[in-house]
C-alpha cells in the first residue's frame, strides 16, 4: 500500500482531494442537522404555547360572558335568557379548564388553575345565593352579597387571574423566539469557524503538494541547465519511484547518450581533417593543371573567334581588327599590326600608337617587312627591346618581330607583324601561323569581293531610285526581289517593316487594293500573266488608283532571261496623271470648240441653203444675208479667240511691251465706244497722276475692249459706265463699273474660265464666245497684273484691273563715278535688250549692249563692267555658258557678278558655273534691277542714298 | 387640221432658221427658248414632233427627254438637234429616248424632208 502511494504523485493528489471533500461533506451535514433540530424544537414549543394561549383567551372570554350573563340576570331578573346562558357558559368554562389543564406545565400555572377553580366554586355558590335573593326579591340582600360577601371582588379577581395567565403565555412565546435567535447566531459563528478551518486544511495540502512536486522539478531544471552549460552534475531524484523519478531517469539516460555521441563525433572529426588535408593537396595539383588548360583554352578560343570572323565578318575593318587581336593572343605576343597592301592601306593594330603605325606603314617598302613581302615567306627580326617593351627590366631584353605575308593568287595582299618581347618564336608556332595566313588570305579575298559587289549593288540601287518610275523586280514564283523608292512613294506598295522581299500573295494583295475597282481585274490578270512568263493581251496597261486624288498609272513589264531560261519579270509603273489630265483637257477643249463653231456655222449654212432653195421676198433675203454676215463675223471672232487662247496656253503669245501711258490707251478705247452707244454714259475718274506701265498697248486695248463691251452688253438698259484710275503701293488700279444685270454670286468664281457663260434668260440675247474674260485674264497675268470682280445681281458689276507701275525712283541708288563701266547686257533679242536697258538705266546704272558671246568677250578685253546680264541662247557660235566660263576663268574678270537671263531652266548649272542670279524669261524687268542692286550696290555702299546719273544713262542708250 | 410641232432651241437665229425652214408646210409651230420651257410645253400639249436642241440653259435637251420619258410619255416623237456630232452622242440620245437625231450644222432641206417623212407616216 505504501509503495503504491509513493509511486504516483497523481494518486496522492487524488487522495488528498477526496479526504478534503469528505471533511467538507461531514461538516456540512452536521451543521444542517443541528440547525434543523433547533427549528423543530422551536416550532413544537410555539405550537403548544399558541394552543395554551388560545385556551386561556377562550377561558377568559367564557368567564367574561358568564359574568355578563350573571349580572344580567341579577340586574334584570330575567331567567330567560340570562340564566340559561349563564348555565351554558358555566359548562363552557368547565370545558375550557379541562382543555387548558394538560397544557399547563409549570406548578405555578397549575396552582393558578387550582386557585381559579376554587374561586369559581365560590362564585357559583355566591351566585346560587344571589339567585335565591332574586327569587326572594331581596335587593338588599343582593347588595350585601355583592359588597360584603365580596361578590364583585371575586369576579374581578377571577378576571385578573385569567388575564395574567394569558399574558404569561405571551411572554413565554416571546422568550422562546428570543431563544431561537440566539441559537441561530451561535450556529453562524460555528459556520465561520468551519470555513476558516477548511481554508487552513487547503493551505496545508497545497504546501505539501508544492513540496512534493515543484521543488524536485526545479532541481531537475537546474541540473539540466548546468549540464547544458557543460558542468558535470549528478541528476537528483533518480531513485524516486514516481513520475519525477521517471523523468529524472530518462533525463539522465539522455545525458549519458549525448556524452557518448560527442566522443564518437570528435573521433570522426579528426579522421575528416586528415582526409581534407589530403584533398587540399590534390586540389592544388589540379589547379595547376587547370591553369595550363586555361591558357590552352584561351588560345583555342581566340582561334575559334578568328575562324568565326574569318568566315562570317563582312566588314573589312572589323575583320582586320579581329585578325590582329586574335593572332596576338594565339601567339601569346604583346602587340602587332596588319596592313593591307591595297591603295587605301587599310590596317588594324593592337598595342601600337597611331603615330608609330603610320610611320611603319610609310616605311613598308624600305623597312624590315620588305623581305617577307618579296620572298612571300615569314621572317623574324630579333632586336633589343625598346624601353617601353622592356618595362622595368634592368637586364638586356630581346624583342622578336614576326613578319607574316598574306598571299593570295601569288601576290602578297597583306602583311602581319607581331611582336613578342623576351621569348623567341618556336618553329612549330610559326608553322601553325602559316596555315592561318592562308585562311586570312581567303577571308580578305572574300571581303574585297563583297565590297565590290556591295558597291555595285549600291550604285544600281541609287540608279533605280533616281528613276521616276516605280520599278519592281519579281522572280518566277512572283516573290519580290527588289523595289525602288519610287515604288514605295508612288504606290505605297512597300511594307512598314522595311522588308520588301514578299511573296506574291503578300505584295499583290497590298498592291491590288490600291487599284481602282474598275481596273482591278484587268491589273490582276495582267500581273498573273507576266509572272507566269506569258505575254499578256496588252503589252501595257493604264490603271487608276484608289487614292485621293486618284493617280493614273501606266504599267508595263519586261521578262528577264538567263540565256534561254525565264528567271523573272520587271514591272514598271509610270505616273501619267499629269499627261492624262492634259489629255482630258485637250479633249474637252476640242469638243467645246467644235460645239461652239457648229452653232454659227449652222446659221451660215442653213440660211444660205434656204436662200438657194427657196424663192424669197427681197426683205427676207436681206434679213437672211445680214444674219449670215453677223454669224460669219461671230465665227471669225471665235476663231481669233481660240487662236489667242491657244497661243497663250502654249506660252507662245508675243507681247510687244514698251513704256506706255495706260490712261491714254484706255481712254482711246472708251472714246471709240462713246460714238456707238447712245444709251450709256462713259465717265472717267482719276485719283492718281502715275499712269506709266510697261505693256503691250494693243493687247491692253483688247482687254479694255472686252471689259467695256461687256459692260455695255450686260447693261442693256443703259446707264453709267465709270472707269476709275487709282494708285496704291506701286500698283495702278483700274475699276470698270457698270449699272447692268450683275453676276450671280455662284458664277463669280467661274467667270474667268474658258467658255464659261452665265446662263439665264436675260443674257440669252447677248452674244459672245465665252473666251473674252479668260483671254483678258491671261493678258493681265502676262503683264504681272491681275483682275478681280465684285458684283451685285441686278445692280451692276465692277471689274478691277491691276498693273504694276514703273518705279520712278529707287530707294538705293549708286554713286556716280563708281559705275562708269556700267552693266553689260549680252542679249540677241534687241527689243528685250532695249527693255532691260531702259529698266536698269532708269535705276541709275549705265548699260552696254552686245548681241553675241564673241562680241562680249571682245568688249570685256577693253572694260570691266560692274555686272553682266547674260542670255544663254546667243547669235554666233558662243553660247552664254561659254561666256560665263570664260569670264570666271580669267583672273581679271572672275569677280564680275553675272546675271543669267534666259528661257532655259538650267538654274543648277548656272549657279554651278558661278552665276550670281538666274532669271528665267519672261520675268518682270524690275527683278533684274533688284538683283543688280543686291549684288553690286549693297556690297559696296551700305546705306548710301544716291542720285541717278542721267548723262551716263543717255550715253549708255546711244551705244 | 395642221400638225403641231415644237421647236426648242436657245439660239434665236437657229430657231428662226428652223421655223422658216418649216413654214411652207402647214404646221402649227410652238417655240421654246430653254429646256424648262420645252418640258412645260411638252407636258401640256400633244405635239406630233418635238425638235429639241441638246445644249440649252435650265435643262439640257437630254434632261428634257429623260424627264418626259420617265413620266410615261412614250408617244411623243422627239428629234434631237445637236452640235455634238459624234456617234457616241447619237447613241446616248437614242438610248435616252430620242426617236430621231440630226447634227449641226444641218441642211434645212434635209430637215424639212425628214420632218415631212416623219409626219407623213
Amino acid at each position: 500500500m505504501n509503495r503504491r502511494w509513493k509511486s504516483s504523485l497523481s494518486r496522492q493528489f487524488v487522495w488528498f482531494m477526496s479526504g478534503f471533500l469528505l471533511l467538507i461533506l461531514i461538516a456540512a451535514v452536521g451543521l444542517g442537522l443541528y440547525s434543523q433540530s433547533i427549528e423543530d424544537k422551536y416550532e413544537k414549543k410555539v405550537v403548544d404555547l399558541r394552543k395554551k394561549q388560545q385556551y386561556a383567551v377562550e377561558l377568559e372570554d367564557s368567564l367574561n360572558d358568564m359574568f355578563f350573563e350573571a349580572r344580567g340576570y341579577l340586574g334584570f331578573r330575567l331567567e330567560e335568557p340570562f340564566l340559561s346562558n349563564y348555565e351554558a357558559k358555566k359548562n363552557s368554562i368547565v370545558d375550557k379548564i379541562n382543555q387548558l389543564e394538560p397544557e399547563l406545565e409549570s406548578t405555578e400555572e397549575r396552582e393558578y388553575l387550582t386557585y381559579l377553580q376554587d374561586k369559581l366554586i365560590n362564585y357559583y355558590k355566591l351566585f346560587e345565593n344571589a339567585k335565591g335573593q332574586v327569587a326572594n326579591d331581596n335587593t338588599a340582600g343582593l347588595q350585601i352579597l355583592s359588597q360584603n360577601q365580596g361578590g364583585s371582588n371575586l369576579v374581578y379577581n377571577l378576571r385578573d387571574q385569567t388575564r395574567n395567565l394569558v399574558s404569561d403565555v405571551e411572554n413565554e412565546i416571546y422568550a422562546t423566539e428570543q431563544n431561537l435567535i440566539d441559537r441561530l447566531a451561535n450556529l453562524q459563528i460555528l459556520f465561520v469557524f468551519f470555513v476558516v478551518f477548511l481554508l487552513l486544511i487547503a493551505t496545508i495540502l497545497a504546501g505539501i503538494m508544492a513540496r512534493r512536486i515543484g521543488k524536485p522539478l526545479q532541481e531537475l531544471a537546474l541540473a539540466s541547465s548546468q549540464m547544458s552549460s557543460g558542468e558535470n552534475v549528478a541528476v537528483p531524484h533518480v531513485k524516486r519511484s514516481d513520475e519525477l523519478g521517471e523523468l529524472a531517469r530518462s533525463f539522465n539516460l539522455m545525458i549519458t547518450n549525448i556524452q557518448q555521441n560527442e566522443k564518437a563525433l570528435i573521433t570522426s572529426n579528426e579522421t575528416l581533417l586528415e582526409q581534407s588535408k589530403e584533398l587540399q593537396s590534390s586540389k592544388d595539383t589540379l589547379e595547376e593543371n587547370v591553369k595550363v588548360m586555361n591558357v590552352q583554352k584561351q588560345v583555342l578560343e581566340h582561334r575559334n573567334e578568328l575562324n568565326r570572323s574569318l568566315a562570317s565578318t563582312l566588314n573589312k575593318n572589323e575583320l582586320l581588327q579581329s585578325i590582329i587581336t586574335n593572332m596576338i593572343h594565339i601567339l601569346s605576343s604583346d602587340k602587332g599590326i596588319i596592313v593591307m597592301l591595297n591603295q587605301g592601306k587599310d590596317y588594324a593594330s593592337l598595342g601600337i600608337s597611331q603615330e608609330k603605325v603610320h610611320e611603319w606603314i610609310d616605311h613598308l617598302t624600305d623597312g624590315p617587312g620588305v623581305k617577307a613581302i618579296q620572298q612571300m615567306q615569314y621572317h623574324i627580326v630579333q632586336r633589343s627591346a625598346s624601353v617601353g617593351e622592356a618595362g622595368y627590366h634592368g637586364d638586356k631584353v630581346l624583342s622578336n618581330d614576326l613578319y607574316i605575308p598574306v598571299v593570295s593568287n601569288n601576290k602578297v595582299v597583306a602583311l602581319l607583324c607581331i611582336t613578342r618581347t623576351g621569348v623567341e618564336y618556336m618553329p612549330e608556332e610559326v608553322s601553325e601561323i602559316n596555315g592561318l595566313s592562308r585562311q586570312i588570305s581567303l577571308a580578305l579575298d572574300k571581303i574585297l569581293l563583297y565590297e565590290t559587289t556591295e558597291n555595285e549593288r549600291q550604285v544600281n540601287r541609287e540608279i533605280l531610285n533616281t528613276i521616276r518610275e516605280g520599278i519592281q523586280l519579281v522572280d518566277r514564283e512572283g516573290t519580290t526581289r527588289a523595289v525602288n523608292d519610287q515604288m514605295c512613294t508612288m504606290l505605297d506598295a512597300c511594307f512598314p517593316d522595311g522588308v520588301n522581299e514578299k511573296t506574291f500573295v503578300e505584295w499583290s494583295s497590298k498592291f491590288l487594293v490600291q487599284v481602282a475597282l474598275d481596273d482591278r481585274n484587268a491589273v490582276k490578270s495582267y500581273v498573273h500573266d507576266v509572272i507566269a512568263g506569258v505575254k499578256p493581251k496588252q503589252s501595257e496597261l493604264i490603271y487608276q488608283t484608289n487614292t485621293e486624288p486618284a493617280l493614273f498609272i501606266q504599267m508595263y513589264y519586261e521578262h528577264l532571261y538567263n540565256g534561254d531560261k525565264f528567271i523573272g519579270s520587271i514591272f514598271v509603273h509610270r505616273d501619267i496623271t499629269r499627261e492624262h489630265e492634259v489629255d482630258e483637257m485637250k479633249n474637252e477643249f476640242v469638243s467645246t470648240v467644235s460645239h461652239e463653231l457648229r452653232t454659227p456655222l449652222s446659221s451660215v449654212l442653213g440660211f444660205t441653203e434656204l436662200m438657194l432653195s427657196k424663192e424669197l421676198k427681197p426683205e427676207k433675203q436681206k434679213k437672211y444675208l445680214s444674219t449670215i454676215y453677223k454669224e460669219a463675223k461671230r465665227l471669225t471672232s471665235l476663231i481669233n479667240d481660240f487662236l489667242d487662247i491657244q497661243r497663250m496656253e502654249a506660252g507662245k503669245q508675243n507681247y510687244d511691251k514698251e513704256r506706255i501711258n495706260l490712261k491714254e490707251v484706255i481712254e482711246e478705247v472708251i472714246d471709240s465706244y462713246r460714238v456707238h452707244s447712245q444709251f450709256h454714259s462713259f465717265i472717267v475718274e482719276d485719283t492718281t497722276n502715275e499712269h506709266e506701265i510697261i505693256g503691250d498697248a494693243d493687247k491692253i486695248k483688247q482687254v479694255m475692249n472686252n471689259f467695256i463691251s461687256n459692260a455695255v452688253k450686260y447693261s442693256p438698259k443703259g446707264g453709267k459706265i465709270v472707269t476709275r484710275f487709282r494708285g496704291e503701293e506701286g500698283q495702278l488700279y483700274v475699276d470698270i463699273k457698270d449699272e447692268g444685270l450683275g453676276i450671280p454670286h455662284d458664277a463669280l468664281s467661274k467667270l474667268f474660265t474658258k467658255f464659261y457663260r452665265v446662263d439665264n434668260s436675260d443674257r440669252r440675247q447677248i452674244g459672245g464666245t465665252g473666251l473674252g474674260l479668260a483671254i483678258s485674264k491671261e493678258i493681265l497675268l502676262a503683264h504681272d497684273g491681275d483682275v478681280e470682280v465684285t458684283s451685285e445681281l441686278g445692280k451692276g458689276s465692277t471689274f478691277t484691273l491691276v498693273f504694276p507701275l514703273i518705279r520712278e525712283k529707287l530707294p538705293l541708288e549708286p554713286k556716280s563715278g563708281e559705275l562708269e563701266e556700267g552693266v553689260l547686257i549680252v542679249e540677241d533679242d534687241d527689243s528685250l535688250a532695249l527693255l532691260l536697258m531702259e529698266e536698269i538705266t532708269e535705276s541709275g546704272f549705265t548699260a552696254h549692249h552686245c548681241r553675241s558671246g564673241e562680241a562680249a568677250i571682245k568688249l570685256l578685253e577693253k572694260m570691266t563692267p560692274k555686272g553682266i546680264v547674260l542670255d544663254i541662247m546667243l547669235d554666233g557660235r558662243m553660247s552664254g555658258w561659254d561666256v560665263l566660263k570664260a569670264v570666271k576663268e580669267s583672273e581679271r574678270t572672275k569677280g564680275i557678278p553675272i546675271f543669267v537671263s534666259t528661257v532655259s531652266e538650267e538654274k543648277q548649272r548656272g549657279f554651278e558655273l558661278g552665276a550670281n542670279d538666274y532669271l528665267i524669261k519672261p520675268y518682270p524687268p524690275q527683278n533684274l534691277t533688284k538683283s543688280l542692286i543686291k549684288s553690286i550696290v549693297n556690297k559696296k555702299n551700305n546705306g548710301k542714298i544716291l542720285v541717278p546719273d542721267y548723262s551716263l544713262t543717255e550715253k549708255g542708250l546711244s551705244d | 387640221m395642221g400638225l403641231k410641232l415644237l421647236v426648242a432651241e436657245d439660239e434665236e437665229i437657229l430657231r428662226m432658221l428652223i421655223v422658216d425652214t418649216l413654214e411652207d408646210d402647214d404646221y402649227e409651230i410652238d417655240e421654246a427658248e430653254d429646256g424648262a420651257e420645252a418640258y412645260e410645253l411638252i407636258s401640256n400639249n400633244d405635239y406630233d414632233l418635238v425638235l429639241l436642241d441638246y445644249m440649252m440653259p435650265e435643262m439640257t435637251g437630254l434632261e428634257v427627254i429623260k424627264k418626259v420619258r420617265s413620266e410615261g410619255n412614250m408617244d411623243v416623237k422627239i428629234m434631237m438637234l445637236t452640235a455634238k456630232a459624234q456617234k457616241k452622242d447619237e447613241e446616248i440620245a437614242r438610248s435616252t429616248g430620242a426617236n430621231y437625231f440630226i447634227s449641226k450644222p444641218f441642211s434645212p432641206v434635209v430637215l424639212a424632208s425628214m420632218v415631212g417623212d416623219i409626219l407623213g407616216e
